[in-house]
């Protein structure tokens, strides 16, 4: 990891971390590649196959109030992924309750084909988890994106195990939190942050969006990857530049962040270089404070 | 009142329309049980489906006759079943010895049937209800023959029709059809409208001779496929039903693959030695005769069948189908993501129930709930159109946008706190409004004022979390009528963002 990490330790510089992102992106055709989160900090966390696509992720709001900044996070790491194909979007009476429906204009401007969603509305949180495991197992998913209250270990288990055989993430989101034993490949908690306001004199925040310093910024998350299988944890803030894209679908502007457990600096790049998403076309100049 | 009497209690004098103080006066030792007319219809419904052992086209006559409660000895609307028994009674060596086999086993099962058959399903009808035993079979082609001597009532007239016809000599239906058709005609001409869908007498002579077509509502279309499977021993094992199920989804997707169909709607169904009958439906995404695939489909639902004392046939239809080319077959099995999902839908619909699987699919309308809409899961979706320079959607939408008290610095601003499941959230900021326009043609069942335009917000709360609120209605507006009468305008919440 330490060898993955030098090369841009301490690079700071825009461009380079665009290339990082952008290798990832482009050998889609070759051998499987890494699955990665987009964000230097975590990324240097994660064991240097990435994130396993044949895995469970977890992730939970820090508060219950979080669990849409935890979603909108697991929805980010698909889009990362990078996969067409049916995506099973599995869920209980209790997400629908608390969080209400999917609703694919949204999941458009995450990035998401909303066409590609396969909405499965169980009427019990039992076969929600059915669902899951027989949608992992079939392998006809390019990913699964589950929603459980609870979950027991065994079941855990069981979903760890149909994910791998079927080649299949499942990016869960738990409504009962992430303690406990679990059989996941990795574990995230997501606490959702009040944007860093810009300076509103400063080019790169010059555009229609940021004229109303009143108006909600892009989304900003606390990301903590609590465990990992042959990672480590590591815990970054990551805000995607402001007026590129919707919030939700972080752009690929860059800001600069502390990764507060390691003391390190990474080049928080989100989450969103995707060959098949179409870009914007503007290209902003370098997010100048963030950058410098 | 009485509405039926079995054979002992006729014997004794009584009737079906009789009351029962009457009846009890006659006969103090009888014995009455409350009728229960749903009871009865759902057990009719279930003998339906059980005689699917003898024809695939079997139903409930649902009567669209006149059938007032003076109709004699059978009166009521939904008494009778109706089998199609066209191009199967060679399989019982005839028709007479079918009508003996369905008479048989109906009386295993304790119960009296008299079966009427002819060509046509009103001549059917006349004969099982009116017609004298032994005679209540018509030959094919002899149909007025058998109909003559019966009462004109048999042609399910209305009754006022039926008094006309007698008062002027015409008692038998021989004697009606022996008319000129116009002279029919003219007569009872004004008369028809009297009972919804009863006709003219004309109309019901020529249904009942086979004339004019008699579109028998009741009657479900014939399976495009089936197969069937009747035991020598009965089977009250999972196991055995397993093993028959995936003979018939063999046998079924033989018939399909001549056929150039593939399935997708299917019935399964399981006939008990008690007389006692199941059904249990599944459909497919796409045609399929994947034999193992059809079995699994019915896999869990095999389970929930009670096979009491013995299940002696069991058959799969294939209710719908559609053509299926053999070119369509998978050619690639299973790949990881490039899988064909359809028998993963499959699975899941037949599980979790008909409308738990959906696509989500865009729909022209500025009204955020309306502007999607749940779609077939099919193999392909439609892609979502870009949405360039439009305000940012949420992520997820509560069908019914819930109420929240909301503070708001200047009237018409955007809201300060608001206090949503009983949390008070301090909004950090807001962007907005925009206004969305009730569709004036539409009503929607939302909970929320109609015809008040909607002010919505993106706000911010100070964590950083962000909602989806919405005015619903203006200050100094007459339009805005919240439901508590106050003609102020309420505030929702509707979204929330990621």
């Amino acid at each position: 990891m330490l060898e993955r990490r030098s090369p841009r330790a301490g690079s700071g510089s825009v461009g380079q971390s665009a290339v990082a992102g952008s290798d990832v992106g482009s050998n889609a055709g070759g051998a499987p590649r890494p699955w990665r989160t987009g964000i230097y900090a975590l990324d240097a966390a994660l064991p240097a196959t990435g994130l396993a696509p044949g895995g469970v992720h977890e992730a939970a709001g820090a508060g219950a109030a979080d669990r849409p900044a935890a979603l909108a996070f697991l929805a980010a790491l698909l889009v990362r992924l990078g996969r067409r194909g049916p995506v099973p979007v599995c869920q209980g009476p209790g997400g629908v309750a608390r969080l209400g429906r999917l609703y694919g204009p949204g999941w458009r401007d995450l990035g998401l084909e909303s066409a590609d969603l396969l909405v499965v509305e169980t009427r019990r949180e039992r076969d929600a988890l059915w669902a899951m495991e027989e949608s992992l197992r079939s392998g006809a998913a390019a990913a699964v994106l589950g929603e459980t209250e609870r979950l027991a270990f065994v079941s855990g288990r069981r979903l760890a195990l149909a994910a791998r055989e079927g080649g299949t993430p499942l990016l869960l989101l738990r409504g009962d939190g992430l303690d406990g034993a679990s059989a996941a490949f990795s574990r995230w908690r997501v606490t959702a942050l009040p944007p860093e306001r810009a300076d509103p004199f400063d080019a790169a925040s010059f555009d229609t969006a940021s004229f109303d310093t009143a108006a909600p910024g892009p989304p900003r998350w606390r990301l903590e990857l609590l465990r990992c299988r042959g990672g480590r944890p590591a815990t970054c803030d990551v805000q995607p530049a402001p007026g590129l894209s919707p919030p939700g679908l972080p752009p690929p502007g860059l800001s600069k962040e502390e990764n507060r457990e390691t003391g390190d600096f990474g080049m928080a790049a989100l989450l969103a270089d995707r060959p098949a998403a179409p870009r914007p076309e503007v290209r902003r100049p370098a997010f100048a404070r963030a950058a410098g | 009142m009485l509405t039926a009497v079995n054979r002992q209690a006729r014997a004794e004098g009584l009737a079906p329309g009789m009351r029962l103080a009457d009846a009890r006066a006659l006969l103090p030792r009888l014995a009455a049980a409350e009728a229960r007319p749903a009871e009865d219809r759902r057990a009719l419904a279930r003998l339906a489906l059980w005689c699917n052992r003898f024809t695939p086209c079997c139903a409930v006559d649902s009567g669209d006759g006149p059938l007032g409660a003076e109709g004699g000895a059978e009166g009521e609307a939904e008494n009778g079943l109706l089998l199609d028994i066209a191009g199967c009674a060679h399989l019982f060596g005839g028709e007479a010895a079918m009508a003996a086999a369905v008479e048989a086993r109906l009386a295993d099962l304790g119960i009296e049937a008299q079966i009427g058959l002819a060509d046509t399903p009103a001549a059917a009808w006349a004969l099982a209800r009116f017609g004298r035993d032994g005679r209540r079979r018509a030959a094919p082609g002899a149909t007025l023959a058998a109909l003559a001597p019966l009462p004109v009532e048999a042609l399910r007239i209305a009754p006022g029709d039926a008094r006309l016809l007698r008062r002027l000599g015409l008692t038998t239906i021989g004697a009606a059809a022996a008319l000129p058709r116009a002279a029919l005609a003219r007569r009872f001409r004004g008369r028809a409208g009297g009972q919804e869908g009863s006709g003219t007498v004309l109309q019901r002579l020529d249904r009942a001779l086979g004339r004019r077509p008699d579109p028998v509502a009741s009657l479900p279309p014939p399976p495009a496929c089936l197969a069937r499977l009747a035991f020598a021993e009965p089977l009250v094992d999972l196991a055995g039903l397993e093993a028959a199920l995936a003979r018939l989804a063999d046998d079924l997707c033989a018939a399909l693959e001549r056929a150039g169909l593939g399935a997708r709607e299917l019935m399964l169904l399981f006939c008990r030695v008690d007389g006692a009958a199941a059904a249990r439906r599944v459909s497919t995404a796409r045609a399929t005769r994947d034999a193992a695939h059809l079995a699994r489909l019915f896999a869990g639902k095999v389970e929930t069948v009670d096979p009491g004392f013995g299940i002696d046939a069991m058959a799969l239809h294939a209710v719908r189908a559609e053509p299926l080319s053999p070119a369509q077959f998978r050619l690639v099995e299973g790949g990881r993501g490039g899988g064909d999902p359809g028998p993963l839908i499959d699975r899941l619909q037949a599980r979790l129930g008909e409308g738990s699987v959906f696509r989500l699919e865009p729909v022209e309308s500025h009204l955020p709930e309306r502007a999607e809409r749940r779609a077939e899961p099919g193999p392909e979706g439609n892609p979502w159109p870009a949405r360039p320079g439009l305000p940012q959607r949420p992520f997820r939408l509560f069908d019914r946008p819930e109420p929240v008290e909301a503070v708001a610095e200047v009237p018409d601003g955007p809201p300060v706190l608001f206090v949503w499941r009983r949390l008070r959230r301090r909004i950090a900021r807001a962007e907005g409004p925009e206004r969305i326009e009730p569709e004036w043609w539409a009503q929607w069942q939302t909970g929320v004022p109609e015809g008040a335009p909607r002010d919505y917000y993106c706000v911010e709360d100070a964590e950083g979390r962000r909602y989806w609120l919405f005015r619903a209605g203006l200050y100094r507006d007459g339009l805005c009528r919240d439901a508590g009468g106050r003609g102020t305008p309420r505030w929702y919440i509707h979204g929330l963002y990621g």
